[in-house]
């Protein structure tokens, strides 16, 4: 059972965290449960579909970003962008499309921007092949399909 | 709430899953962070399911809420050949320095009259046309009612949000009814014929306009147009169709005073002394006094004695980033009818800068094309497709 102020976070695989109500409400899905029952704040939450490796880099996450929003000295802006940089270099491809699922679920926003903005920034400057090739994405276009697209003119700036 | 991602457990851990097994949503978001060459000229080509989500209303619409006003294009030149300046790269303090580009456009003649939303309405021959240079689709707006008088009224358009409609208005002067104005607006794929509004003259109880007010270009800002005098504005609401009186906030002189765009607001910006300036926007439209002051530019006495000595005048001539950044552009002298003279070439700084309002920063540049700076308006490069903007369905609200 956590203490007061905190709560226990359960992965799919059983795993539990003890975490800081402060940290477990940065993801508005948590947030809006224990609003609305208060027997959250006391037992287990179980996140669905999150395993314990996701659910870590999600609280990993959430904490450093819940101690910057209370103490902007602590942690500074500059501080949180390196944090950030960091920790989304460290994913593989395969952990960034978990951690994106799994905070769209969890609603939360700052990192799922924050992830979005990483797989831009891997598609700039490729060429489309390229992008199936890395994202592993079959072209199911028609060949009439294709062919239509082409006739729109490129746009060259 | 979104349901729960499957459970990825038993998922080997050597097959990499595609981008293709994420939720639609997550795809939508992450295209939202590309700008648009890069949707339109890489991204799209992808597979089917990504073409989808960026050819769709919501897609489009999501995606030119986002995007800052990026750059200023200059109106009056030919729509194929129109400058078009914008900041060359955005560093994490640094705005960057802008740049002058071309609109990339079919060559198509015609003079850039206004920009809304990534759309450029421009005329040609007294025919009116609004194009999308990014996708290259071109609509023709229906013939303009004859002009009863000789005087061609500049002519703005602007969206109005909820009715999700592209409005195009322009003025003319009824010479049997006492020189009365009277203003005609068109909604864009619903109106076959221009309307006539009523005369603003009995709502906003001014007996005569002053003639000068429709000489002025007319400026526009986030659903309204604005009609500006060095005394007062006069502001159609697009939505409502209904004219707005505003005087200014109170000035020791009101000539020092100059409207300017910023793409969401209107600004209004007054020369004080020692190259200061304060700037005010026109926050709310429906309320008297609905200006806030801003800010106050101050370049300070590093700048007027070591950057610009010879300068005769430097002015605010238009914002970029939605009012963020304000380019300025030192004058040296005008010519007999008020026109900006050449300027000082010799100046190693250059002849514009941009002050950014809330870093203070100040970058020095160069502009050689832009020897009338103040014909700039906001621009942004979108998808807006004229499929929608002429859509005859209407909005679901509306229905």
């Amino acid at each position: 059972m956590a203490s007061k102020g905190n709560l226990t976070l359960k992965s799919c695989n059983g795993k539990e965290f003890i975490v800081e109500e402060k940290v477990a409400v940065m993801s508005t899905t948590i947030k809006n449960m224990v609003d609305v029952d208060d027997s959250f704040a006391q037992g287990v939450i179980p996140i669905i579909g999150v395993d314990g490796k996701i659910l870590a880099k999600l609280i990993e996450y959430c904490k450093e970003h819940a101690e910057a929003d209370e103490d902007e000295e602590v942690k500074s802006e500059e501080y949180l962008k390196k944090f950030d940089e960091k920790f989304v270099d460290e994913l593989n491809l395969n952990d960034l499309y978990d951690l994106l699922k799994a905070s769209n679920y969890l609603e939360i926003t700052k990192l799922l921007n924050l992830l979005c903005q990483k797989v831009a920034s891997m598609i700039k400057g490729k060429k489309p092949e390229e992008i199936r090739r890395i994202f592993n994405i079959k072209n199911d276009f028609t060949p009439e399909e294709e062919e239509e697209i082409n006739r729109q003119n490129p746009w060259a700036f | 709430m979104t349901s729960p991602p499957a459970s990825e457990s038993k998922r080997s851990k050597t097959v990499s899953y595609s981008i293709q097994d994420l939720p639609p949503e997550i795809v939508f978001n992450i295209l939202l962070c590309l700008p648009v060459d890069i949707l339109y000229n890489v991204t799209k080509y992808v597979c089917r399911a990504w073409y989808n989500i960026m050819s769709s209303p919501n897609f489009i619409d999501a995606h030119r809420l986002r995007s800052d006003t990026d750059g200023l294009i200059q109106i009056e030149k030919q729509i194929c050949s129109a400058p078009y300046l914008k900041l060359a790269a955005k560093g994490d303090k640094d705005d960057g320095v802008p740049e002058t580009t071309k609109i990339p456009f079919l060559d198509c003649p015609g003079l850039v009259m206004s920009s809304c939303n990534g759309l450029l309405l421009y005329e040609n021959l007294s025919n009116y046309y609004i194009a999308n240079p990014v996708t290259n689709e071109i609509v023709t707006l229906p013939p303009p009612p004859e002009k009863l008088f000789w005087f061609t009224w500049p002519l703005n358009f602007g969206y109005a949000s909820s009715s999700k409609r592209h409005k195009v208005v322009d003025w003319d002067v009824d010479q049997r009814m006492n020189l009365q104005y009277f203003c005609k607006i068109l909604t864009v794929g619903v109106d076959k014929a221009w309307r006539c509004l009523t005369s603003p003259n009995e709502s906003l109880k001014i007996e005569k306009f002053p003639p000068l007010l429709f000489r002025n270009r007319v400026l526009s800002s986030e659903g309204f147009l604005h009609w500006t005098y060095h005394a007062f504005v006069i502001t159609l609401d697009l939505e409502r169709e209904t004219f707005y009186f505003h005087g200014l906030p109170n000035y020791s002189d009101k000539k020092n005073t100059r409207f300017l765009e910023t793409g969401r607001l209107l600004s209004l910006s007054e020369f004080k002394v020692n190259y200061s300036w304060e700037i005010w926007f026109l926050t709310n439209v429906q309320t008297t006094g609905g200006w806030t002051r801003q800010a106050t530019i101050d370049l300070g006495p590093q700048l007027r004695c070591n950057l610009f000595p010879q300068a005769y005048r430097i002015e605010p001539v238009g914002w970029l980033k939605n009012g963020e950044v304000a380019i300025l552009h030192q004058i040296l002298s005008y010519d007999d009818k008020g026109s900006p003279l050449d300027d000082d070439k010799g100046s190693p700084l250059g002849n514009c800068f941009t002050c950014n309002l809330k870093t203070g920063a100040l970058n020095s540049f160069r502009l050689d094309e832009f020897i009338h700076c103040r014909m700039f308006t906001p621009h942004v490069n979108t998808l807006v497709s004229m499929k929608f903007l002429l859509s005859s369905a209407a909005p679901p609200f509306l229905s």
